[in-house]
């Protein structure tokens, strides 16, 4: 591929020389080639990604720089993603302003690009490079550019949440032009036999979080830092309190309310803890279970109302494609009404963080964690290693599971199948939480397909409640004098269509079902999981 | 990928001009854009200084024994990239009726090019021939420089006409104006009669020096001379036709 762009160190030394070597190697390339140079000249870029590092682990960095040399009716910003890996994109875009969401960029190919890798996140500035830079057009005798370099001496990295500094090495780029091969190939040798270079495949973005320190940005994977043989009250406290960090990282994000992400991220963790809480009964004193359980039950139902306005508003392009273009427009009133009903759900959440109840809650629930734990074990199961316990409890949740799903019948009713899918999502977690534990490959392939199960499921629970809730929806903008006819028009189109796609998830149900419980997985969950007894 | 064909029946109305200016003009505003040289003069690879080398590669591009990309060629520009013309193009059309379902063939060359761009502009060769009809067949919008004078209106009836019995359901027409002399009475009456019609442009190209100069600064129009009354007409002609090229926006996620 010889259309890739290709980085190399340039190394200063510390103590800077009357003439730079980015001076000297601009000044040998000049000779060597028929170059036109611009700069020096102040190059500054803004990288940006998700919270949880979307851009990073799709490979390659993001950033806005300002254009340099700027110039006078030029935009204000170039939005660059640069990769060392083709076929991965290589997109630029002269923007405005620094874009949060990828839906911040004109309709295209970088937009649609953007939006698979972060949606539904936003962007967030994550670290500023600020270096001197010259940039070298070569040409051939015709004057027309074959290959762009740019040229940058020792830079300063800084972190805007912390304004932590570290400081960068020099780096030149080399950026082939398309179907001119020679030039490129002429300016690699000269690269790479200059003595202070040396070619690197990481982009700038790593080298500067190396700099900084910082590990890549990744989720927390639940259960980390299990031991099989730990005794498992204690292992579990030791769970629970990684699940509780969760929560508190995912706590600013839930304030400032524009990444739905974070309030997503938060549920889960809840959702753990409700589940471990749960399953895990013998492991703790019932009368501190009861209290922890009820409150957590109300942070649920808190986040709850904001998360399921959400997913309402996130789907809202999703219901605009299902009906014909023409009367699309005719939804804008409910998306508007969604907005209004989440800001004062939004508000409410952010009241009740600030409350005097939640803050006992996460102080008594960090001291509870955080005590030592009972000797001798209040329970036999208590002091059992956390790998028997684990094993036993995954064991009855897959019974369940099983003794449910084999219940239903073409004739069952909804609520037949929305037990069931309660089963697999307590199934789900326990697999998840305790994953480490066990070997990682039949674990994974079994929540593959129990995940296959769980979102026919999901979508026939969904689709049931998203009618109901449209029709709830319907009511009060009509009491509130917000409905015109079309739009009530509109949502009953929609209504029909998603009544369609119910029917369709039912009728895949079965497949799904007898896929999750093919012979395979049934001796998977045998061999890991079934007690000795 | 958006196709825009640059056409007319006859040469010499800035044709060229037009599709250089205007790829120029998406590659700035972000989309990236190829410009396909399709005209044997070549002007187009000229006005980019770029050298084209197809000479025995046309038989192998049009068969499909080379892809386009290998004849692909960056410009000085940011997202611009040509695909070169020499004059080993004047015999397409030969090549073209060579190949089985001649009409067919270019919309096959270009399919492996449709992730990597967003618009396509081809600078088409003048008169009717099967280059032009393949072109038709699968070009989604076909812009049309005229100049304001009864015998050029007359080959862009003629155009409709023929277009009126050829079955390329996509392809929309839009004419406008170029080298228009406001001193000229004739001129300002076409114009102004032309200007309510709904397969015409607004935007009219003024007649300038300064386009002409195209081929000895060797760059399109709004790099070298953005401030010229020219160059802004450019500028409003693809304003004009940007919200043509994109449709409205699916759902994004």
């Amino acid at each position: 591929m010889p259309d890739r762009l290709r980085t190399f160190l340039l190394a200063e030394p510390a103590d800077v020389p009357a003439r730079t070597r980015q001076e000297t190697l601009a000044e040998a390339l000049q000779v060597a080639f028929r170059t036109t140079a611009e700069g020096p000249f102040r190059l500054v870029r803004r990288y940006l990604d998700t919270f949880d590092g979307r851009v990073e682990a799709a490979g390659g960095g993001l950033f806005v720089e300002t254009p340099a040399p700027p110039h006078r009716d030029g935009p204000a910003f170039i939005l660059r993603w640069e990769t060392h890996t083709p076929p991965a994109p290589q997109h630029s875009l002269p923007v405005e302003s620094v874009p949060e969401r990828a839906g911040d960029l004109p309709p295209g190919p970088f937009r649609t690009a953007l939006a698979t890798v972060i949606a539904p996140r936003i962007l967030l500035p994550v670290f500023e490079v600020a270096r001197t830079a010259r940039r070298l057009e070569v040409r051939n005798p015709a004057g027309k550019v074959v290959a762009r370099l740019l040229i940058a001496g020792p830079g300063t990295v800084r972190a805007p949440d912390t304004d932590q500094t570290a400081t960068l090495p020099g780096l030149v780029w080399l950026f082939p032009v398309k179907g001119y091969p020679k030039a490129t190939r002429a300016l690699l040798r000269f690269l790479r036999e200059w003595k202070h270079l040396t070619e690197t495949e990481a982009h700038e973005f790593e080298l500067a979080r190396a700099a900084l320190g910082r590990p890549p940005r990744r989720a927390v994977q639940p259960g980390a830092g299990l031991e099989p043989g730990e005794r498992a009250d204690r292992a579990v406290r030791r769970l629970l309190g990684h699940l509780l960090d969760t929560l508190r990282v995912n706590e600013p994000g839930l304030r400032d309310g524009r990444d739905p992400e974070f309030l997503h991220d938060y549920r889960v963790a809840l959702r753990r803890t409700r589940t471990v809480l749960g399953q895990l009964k013998r492991l703790f004193p019932p009368e501190a279970l009861a209290t922890f359980r009820a409150e957590f039950k109300w942070l649920g139902q808190i986040t709850g109302s904001v998360r399921d306005l959400d997913v309402y508003l996130l789907r809202m392009d999703a219901y605009r494609s299902h009906l014909p273009a023409p009367i699309q427009p005719d939804l804008d009133p409910l998306a508007a009404f969604l907005e209004r009903r989440r800001r004062e759900a939004h508000a409410t959440l952010v009241a009740a963080l600030d409350s005097p109840r939640y803050t006992a809650l996460v102080h008594d629930w960090r001291t509870f964690l955080e005590a030592p734990v009972p000797e001798p074990p209040p329970t036999p199961e208590a002091g059992a290693p956390i790998r028997d316990v684990a094993a036993r409890r995954i064991w009855r949740a897959y019974r369940r599971v099983l003794k449910k799903g084999r219940a239903v019948t073409p004739a069952s009713p909804p609520e037949t199948l929305h037990a069931l899918r309660i089963a697999c999502k307590k199934l789900r977690y326990l697999l998840e939480i305790f994953h480490p534990l066990f070997p990682s490959k039949p674990v994974k392939r079994l929540v593959r397909d129990l995940k296959a199960l769980q979102d026919v499921l999901g979508e026939h629970q969904d689709f049931a409640v998203q009618q109901e809730t449209l029709q709830t929806f319907a009511r009060q903008m009509a009491a509130e004098g917000t409905a015109p006819a079309e739009t009530l028009t509109a949502m009953g189109r929609l209504e029909a269509h998603l009544a369609d796609r119910q029917r369709q998830a039912r009728e895949a149900f079965a497949a799904c079902f007898d896929r999750f419980t093919r012979r395979k997985n049934r001796d998977r969950f045998t061999r890991l999981f079934r007690p000795a007894s | 990928m958006q196709l825009l064909a640059v056409y007319n029946l006859k040469g010499g109305v800035g044709k060229t001009a037009t599709a250089v200016n205007l790829a120029y003009l998406s590659a700035r505003d972000g989309y990236r854009t190829l410009l396909w040289d399709l005209d044997p003069q070549g002007a187009a690879s000229f006005y980019f200084r770029i050298k084209p080398r197809i000479d025995g590669k046309l038989r192998h591009l049009i068969r499909g024994k080379i892809t386009p990309e290998a004849l692909v060629k960056g410009t000085d520009f940011e997202r611009l990239d040509l695909l070169p013309a020499d004059f080993s193009y004047r015999h397409m059309d030969l090549v073209l009726n060579e190949t089985g379902k001649p009409e067919r063939r270019l919309g096959r060359l270009l399919r492996p090019l449709a992730p990597q761009y967003d618009h396509l502009v081809l600078d088409c060769p003048p008169g009717i021939s099967l280059v032009s009809e393949s072109i038709f067949g699968i070009a989604g919008l076909l812009l049309v420089p005229l100049l304001p004078t009864p015998l050029s209106l007359r080959t862009f009836t003629q155009l409709r006409q023929y277009l009126k019995h050829q079955p390329f359901p996509d392809l929309s027409v839009l004419a406008f104006f170029t080298m228009v002399d406001r001193r000229k009475r004739l001129h300002r009456e076409v114009c102004t009669a032309f200007l309510d019609r709904d397969d015409f442009l607004k935007t009219t190209i003024p007649y300038a020096s300064v386009v002409e100069r195209m081929g000895v600064e060797q760059a399109p129009l709004p790099h070298y001379a953005p401030r010229t009354e020219a160059a802004q007409a450019y500028e409003a002609l693809w304003a004009e036709l940007r919200g043509r090229l994109w449709k409205p926006a699916g759902p994004t996620t």
